[in-house]
C-alpha cells in the first residue's frame, strides 16, 4: 500500500523534536505570558494613565503608547515574532526535505484516469491585491507561493504549521496531520441547527487544504462536496489528498467573490477562518456571492476568530495591533469591525435567519459564528 | 513526473534567512545581563539532554539496538505528554530569566 498523502509529512524525530519546542513556545508566549502583559496593563499601567489624564484610556490609540514602552510588552513581541520565525523555519526544514517524495506522490495519483473528484485550476487568474502579494503569518512565499506550476511547498507549510499548534495543545499525533474532525462537528452542528436540512450540494469557502471538506464529506457521503480557495497549490494538495482518503471532491481554484458556479447551486456554503484572511473590501462581494450560489433556504454559515472590538479588552487590542502590524495579520481588524449581520441583509439574507454569536467548537476555544439563510 | 527541479530549488530555509525579512528591533532597553541568564541556562539544559542521550546510546548499543530504531520510534501518548511537560517547563525558566 502507498502512503497516504498528509502521511508523507513525517518529520524526523530531530524535526519533531524541534517542532514541539516551537509549540511549547508559542502556547507560553500566546498564553501565560500574554495573560500576564493583560494583567500588568490593568493593575499598574491603566491606574498610572487614569493618574496622569484624569480618565481611563478609552480606545486602543490611547492605550498603544502606554503599553509601547513597557518591558514585558517588548519582551512580549519580541518573542512572538522570534516564535514565528522559528515556527517557520522547523517547519520549512521538513517541507525542503520532502518536497521531492510529494511531487512524486502527486504525480502517481494525477497519472491515474480513475481518480475520484475533479480538480479545477484557473492558470489565468488574476489574485485579487493586497491579498495575492500577502504574507499571512509571515509564511515564506505566502500562500500563493510556487517555484513551478508543481510545487506544492506552500500547501505543506501550512499544513506542517497548523500541524505545530495541534501538537502543541496535545491533539496532534506524529505522523497525522490533516485532521478532517472539524468537519464532521461541523456537520453536526448544522444538522441540529437546521434539522430539515439533507444537503445535495455542499461549498466549502477558502477551504484552504481541505480538510474541513473532506470531513463534510466523510458525515455527508450522499452529498457532493466542493472546495474552492484562491491558492492553486493548496486546492491541488486537497484534491490529492481527498483521492488518498477515497473521498470525492469537487475542487476549484477561484475568489469567492467570482466563483463561476451557476446561480441555486448549493444547499449549503460554509467556510472556516476565511474572511480575516481575506482583504475585508471583498467581504460584501463573497456575501452577495454566497446568496447568489444558494438556492432558496439554502444555508450560509462560516466560523471565524472572536475578536471584535467590543468583544476584547483594551490591552487584547493592542496586543492584536501588533499581530495585524507586525505579525502577518494584516486583515484581522478590517474583519473584526465589520457588522457582519449589516453586510448579510445587504446581500440578500433573509433577516429571520441571519445570525452572529459566539460559541465554544469541539469543547475548545470560543468562535464567532455568523450566517443566514436564503 | 513534473517539472520540479530539486538543484534550482531555494530552500524555504534559505527564504527565512533573505535579508529582506530582516527582524525589527522590539526590545529597547536590551538587559545583557537577563539575555547571559537565559542563554546560560539554555546551554546548561542542552548539555544536561545530551549527557542524558549519550547513557541512552551506550546502554542501546550495549543492547544490540541499531541507530535507526530512534529514527522509527513511535512515542506513546504519555511519551508526548511527558515531553510537552519538559518543554513547557523550559520555555518558562528562559523566558523568566529575561522578564
Ligand atoms: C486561514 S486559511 C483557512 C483554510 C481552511 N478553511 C482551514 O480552516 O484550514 C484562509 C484561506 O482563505 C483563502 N482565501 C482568502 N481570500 C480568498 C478569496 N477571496 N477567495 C477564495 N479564497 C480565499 C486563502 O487562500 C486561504 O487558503
Amino acid at each position: 500500500m502507498t502512503v497516504p498523502m498528509n502521511k508523507l509529512y513525517r518529520p524526523t524525530q530531530e524535526e519533531h523534536a524541534r517542532q514541539g519546542f516551537v509549540g511549547a513556545l508559542k502556547k507560553y508566549v500566546n498564553g501565560e505570558l500574554e495573560r500576564d502583559v493583560v494583567r500588568r496593563y490593568h493593575d499598574e499601567l491603566a491606574p498610572a494613565f487614569n493618574a496622569k489624564h484624569g480618565h481611563d484610556a478609552t480606545n486602543r490609540y490611547e492605550a498603544i503608547p502606554v503599553l509601547e514602552p513597557d518591558p514585558d510588552f517588548q519582551l512580549w513581541c519580541s518573542t512572538v515574532y522570534s516564535s514565528q520565525d522559528l515556527l517557520w523555519e522547523t517547519t520549512g526544514e521538513t517541507v525542503d526535505r520532502l518536497l521531492p517524495q510529494f511531487d512524486q506522490r502527486a504525480a502517481d495519483i494525477e497519472a491515474n484516469p480513475k481518480r475520484l473528484g475533479t480538480l479545477q485550476l484557473d492558470p489565468k487568474l488574476e489574485l485579487p491585491q493586497p491579498i495575492g502579494s500577502t504574507e499571512i503569518h509571515r509564511q515564506p512565499g505566502g500562500y500563493f507561493y510556487r517555484q513551478s506550476q508543481a510545487d506544492l511547498s506552500a500547501a505543506l507549510l501550512y499544513m506542517g504549521s497548523v500541524e505545530i499548534y495541534r501538537t502543541a495543545k496535545g491533539f496532534g499525533q506524529i505522523g497525522d496531520p490533516c485532521d478532517t474532525s472539524s468537519g464532521r462537528s461541523l456537520a453536526q452542528m448544522l444538522s441540529g441547527k437546521y434539522p430539515e436540512l439533507a444537503p445535495q450540494r455542499v461549498l466549502d469557502m477558502g477551504c484552504g487544504v481541505g480538510a474541513m471538506a473532506m470531513g463534510l464529506k466523510q458525515a455527508w457521503p450522499q452529498a457532493e462536496v466542493h472546495g474552492l480557495d484562491l491558492s492553486a497549490p493548496f486546492v491541488r494538495f486537497a484534491h490529492l489528498w481527498a483521492n488518498d482518503l477515497g473521498l470525492e471532491l469537487h475542487m476549484r481554484q477561484a475568489d469567492a467573490a467570482n466563483s463561476g458556479y451557476p446561480d441555486g447551486h448549493f444547499d449549503v456554503i460554509v467556510s472556516q477562518i476565511l474572511f480575516h484572511e481575506t482583504w475585508h473590501d471583498k467581504l460584501p462581494a463573497i456575501m452577495r456571492e454566497a446568496h447568489r450560489l444558494l438556492r432558496p433556504g439554502g444555508v450560509f454559515f462560516n466560523i471565524d476568530t472572536p475578536y471584535q472590538p467590543d468583544r476584547i479588552g483594551i490591552p487584547e487590542q493592542v496586543l492584536n495591533n501588533w499581530q495585524v502590524t507586525n505579525n502577518g495579520e494584516p486583515f484581522w481588524v478590517g474583519f473584526s469591525e465589520t457588522a457582519v449581520q449589516k453586510e448579510m441583509l445587504q446581500a440578500g439574507f433573509d433577516p429571520a435567519g441571519v445570525f452572529a454569536t459566539y460559541q465554544a467548537i469541539g469543547g475548545g476555544r470560543e468562535f464567532f459564528l455568523f450566517g443566514g439563510q436564503k | 513526473m513534473s517539472k520540479f527541479d530539486s538543484e534550482e530549488r531555494a530552500s524555504i530555509v534559505s527564504m527565512m534567512h533573505d535579508p529582506k525579512r530582516a527582524r525589527p528591533q522590539f526590545i529597547r532597553n536590551v538587559d545583557m545581563d537577563k539575555v547571559v541568564d537565559a542563554l546560560l541556562r539554555l546551554s546548561m539544559e542542552v548539555s544536561v539532554i545530551r549527557d542524558r542521550l549519550d547513557i541512552h546510546e551506550a546502554l542501546a548499543e550495549q543492547h544490540g539496538i541499531a541507530a535507526d530504531a530512534v529514527e522509527s520510534f513511535v512515542a506513546t501518548p504519555e511519551i508526548e505528554a511527558r515531553r510537552r511537560e519538559r518543554r513547557e517547563r523550559l520555555v518558562r525558566g528562559v523566558i523568566s530569566d529575561l522578564r
